[in-house]
C-alpha cells in the first residue's frame, strides 16, 4: 500500500510538471511548428501582439482583473509603445 | 525500506522533478526588431544630407535599416536590454578618401563592419524602494515632443511612481571624449539633468512639468552651443471626446558664453481628433529666435545637430522638418536644424490619415518660417505638400509610397547675401546658384516589425 503511495505521488508531481511538453503534439498530429512555423514550442509574440494582448487584457476591467493587476498591465503596455517607438524612430 | 525513507524518497523525487522543470522558466528570451527597405527618388536626397541646388538633379538610390532588440528578463522586476542597427545603402558608402565608412555592407560581397550599439542598460524595479532604475546606453526623450533633445545616452535614470504623480531624475554624461593627453577622464565633460514630473489628474488629463540642466564643460560651445542651460517648462495630454491635444511650453536661461546670456522659449501644441474613418492630425510649433546673432541670446536651444537628436514628428513631414518615418537619409531642407540656425522656427502642419481594411493613407500639409529675420533675409523657408499610401501585407509587413514636394520659400531659395533675401548658411551663396530648385521626393517603403 505505502508502495503504491510513494508510486503515485511520484507520478503526480511528474504529471503537473510534463504537459507543457506533452500537449505540443500527439503522434497523428501534424508537427505545425516545422510545417508551417506555428505553434512551437519557443515561440515569443511579436510587438504588435503583446501591445493587442495587452490591449484586449486590459479591456476586460475590474471583472477580471483587480485595479492592481489592470495598473500593471498598463504599465506593461505604456513599456511595450515605447519600445515600438524607440525601434521605429529615425 | 522504512517509512521515513520513503518519504525522504518521495521529496526528493518531488525536488528533482520541480528542479528540473523550473529553470526552463528562470529567464525570458525577448527579441523584437524591424527591418525597412526603402528606395528614394528625387532631387533633394544625396545619399547623406539635403542637396538643394539650382537644376538640381534627380537621381534614385536604395537603403536598409534593420534593428534587433534583445531583452534578457530575469522577472518583471529585472532586466537587460539591448538593441543594436545596422544600416546599409544599396551599393556601398565610401568617405571622401574611398574608404567604406564602419557602418555600411552594401559594397559588393558585403562583408563590412555594420553592427552599431544603440541600447545597452540595465532595467530593474528596487525591491526596497520601488523605483525603477536605468543603468547603462539607453534611449531618452524630452517631454516636448523631442524638439530639444531625443538621443541614446549613457545615464542613469530612476523612476518612482507616487500615484497618480509620477517622478523621473536622470544624470546622463554626453561628452566625455577628451584624448587622455589633454585632460583626465571627468574633466572636460557635459551632463544633462532631468527631473521630470507627470500628474494624472484623471484618467484623461495629464499635466507635466519639468527641469533639464545641461552644464557644458567641455571648453566648447560648438555642440552643444553653450556653457549652461536651464530648461523650465509645462506640458500636458488632454482627451476630450475624439480629440487628444497635447499643448506644451519651455523657457531657457543660462549662459551661451562668458559674455552672452540666454534667454529663449518654444511652444507649441499637437492635436489628433477623429473623424470619419480616421484622424485629422494638426500641429503648431515655435521657437523663439534671435535677430542678429550676437550679444546675449533670444534662440531657442537644441542641444545638437550632429548628429542630429532634434525631431518633430508631429509634423508628418518629409523634406520641411525630417521625417519620423526616415532611415538612413533622415534629414531635411533645414539640415535637421529646426532653429535655422538660431533664427528660430515657426511652423504649422496639417493632415488626415485613415485606414481601409488592410488599406492605410496620409495627406499632410505644412508651412515654416523663420521667427525672426536677420537684415534683409526673408522668413519664409516653404510649404510642402506630401501624400502616402500603403497596404499590410502581412500583420507585421507593410509597403507603400509616398511623394512630397515643398515651395521653397524666398528664404531658402533666392541668393543669400549682404540686401538680398536668402538665408545666409541655407540659401545660394552666388547669383551664378539662385534660384534653388523646388525639392521633390518619391519613395517606396517596406517594412516589417516584430
Amino acid at each position: 500500500m505505502k508502495k503504491i503511495a510513494v508510486l503515485l505521488c511520484a507520478a503526480f508531481m511528474m504529471s503537473v510538471t510534463v504537459p507543457v511538453f506533452a500537449a505540443e503534439m500527439t503522434k497523428e498530429e501534424k508537427d505545425q511548428c516545422l510545417l508551417a512555423s506555428k505553434n512551437c514550442a519557443t515561440e515569443v509574440d511579436s510587438i504588435q501582439k503583446k501591445i493587442k494582448k495587452l490591449n484586449a487584457e486590459i479591456k476586460k476591467g475590474k471583472k477580471v482583473y483587480s485595479a492592481e493587476e489592470i495598473k500593471k498591465l498598463q504599465e506593461k503596455l505604456d513599456e511595450a509603445d515605447k519600445m515600438l517607438d524607440n525601434l521605429l524612430r529615425p | 525500506m522504512s517509512f521515513k525513507k520513503k518519504i525522504m524518497a518521495v521529496v526528493a523525487v518531488g525536488a528533482l522533478t520541480v528542479g528540473t522543470a523550473v529553470p526552463a522558466m528562470a529567464l525570458e528570451n525577448e527579441f523584437h526588431g524591424m527591418f525597412k527597405f526603402m528606395g528614394i527618388g528625387g532631387n533633394f536626397f544625396n545619399g547623406s544630407g539635403a542637396n538643394l541646388a539650382k537644376d538640381a538633379h534627380s537621381g534614385t538610390f536604395a537603403e536598409q535599416r534593420a534593428r534587433i532588440n534583445y531583452i534578457a528578463k530575469a522577472n518583471d522586476n529585472l532586466k537587460l536590454v539591448t538593441h543594436f542597427e545596422l544600416d546599409s545603402r544599396f551599393g556601398g558608402k565610401v568617405n571622401q578618401t574611398g574608404q567604406y565608412y564602419a557602418n555600411d555592407s552594401g559594397n559588393l560581397d558585403a562583408d563590412q563592419i555594420t553592427l552599431e550599439t544603440k541600447n545597452v542598460y540595465l532595467d530593474f524595479n528596487c525591491p526596497i524602494t520601488g523605483t525603477n532604475v536605468k543603468a547603462g546606453i539607453q534611449p531618452w526623450s524630452d517631454s516636448y515632443k523631442s524638439v530639444f533633445l531625443l538621443a541614446d545616452m549613457t545615464g542613469v535614470n530612476l523612476t518612482k511612481k507616487f500615484d497618480p504623480l509620477t517622478v523621473s531624475l536622470g544624470w546622463f554624461r554626453f561628452d566625455d571624449n577628451t584624448p587622455g593627453s589633454t585632460a583626465d577622464v571627468g574633466q572636460l565633460t557635459a551632463d544633462l539633468i532631468v527631473l521630470d514630473g507627470k500628474f494624472a489628474v484623471t484618467k484623461d488629463i495629464t499635466v507635466g512639468a519639468s527641469y533639464y540642466n545641461i552644464q557644458n564643460d567641455t571648453g566648447s560651445t560648438s555642440n552643444p552651443g553653450f556653457e549652461l542651460l536651464h530648461m523650465v517648462g509645462l506640458n500636458a495630454s488632454i482627451k476630450a471626446g475624439p480629440a487628444t491635444i497635447d499643448p506644451f511650453f519651455a523657457y531657457q536661461f543660462g549662459e551661451v558664453s562668458a559674455t552672452s546670456d540666454l534667454s529663449a522659449f518654444l511652444a507649441g501644441a499637437t492635436a489628433k481628433v477623429k473623424v470619419g474613418p480616421g484622424s485629422i492630425n494638426a500641429a503648431a510649433l515655435y521657437l523663439s529666435g534671435d535677430d542678429n546673432g550676437t550679444g546675449d541670446a533670444d534662440d531657442f536651444k537644441i542641444v545638437s545637430v550632429s548628429p542630429p537628436t532634434s525631431y518633430f514628428n508631429a509634423a508628418n513631414m518629409w523634406l520641411l522638418v525630417r521625417s519620423g518615418q526616415a532611415i538612413n537619409s533622415s534629414t531635411s531642407v533645414l539640415g535637421n536644424d529646426l532653429t535655422v540656425r538660431g533664427r528660430g522656427l515657426a511652423g504649422f502642419f496639417a493632415g488626415y490619415e485613415g485606414t481601409m481594411d488592410k488599406v492605410f493613407y496620409n495627406a499632410n500639409v505644412g508651412y515654416a518660417m523663420t521667427a525672426e529675420e536677420r537684415g534683409s533675409e526673408d522668413s519664409s523657408l516653404g510649404t510642402e505638400i506630401n501624400a502616402q499610401v500603403g497596404y499590410k501585407l502581412f500583420d507585421n509587413l507593410s509597403i507603400s509610397a509616398a511623394a512630397a514636394y515643398v515651395f521653397l520659400g524666398d528664404g531658402l531659395k533666392k541668393q543669400s547675401g549682404t540686401g538680398l533675401k536668402g538665408i545666409s548658411g541655407f540659401a545660394p551663396a552666388t547669383a551664378a546658384a539662385a534660384d534653388f530648385d523646388d525639392p521633390y521626393m518619391l519613395n517606396v517603403q517596406l517594412a516589417y516589425v516584430f
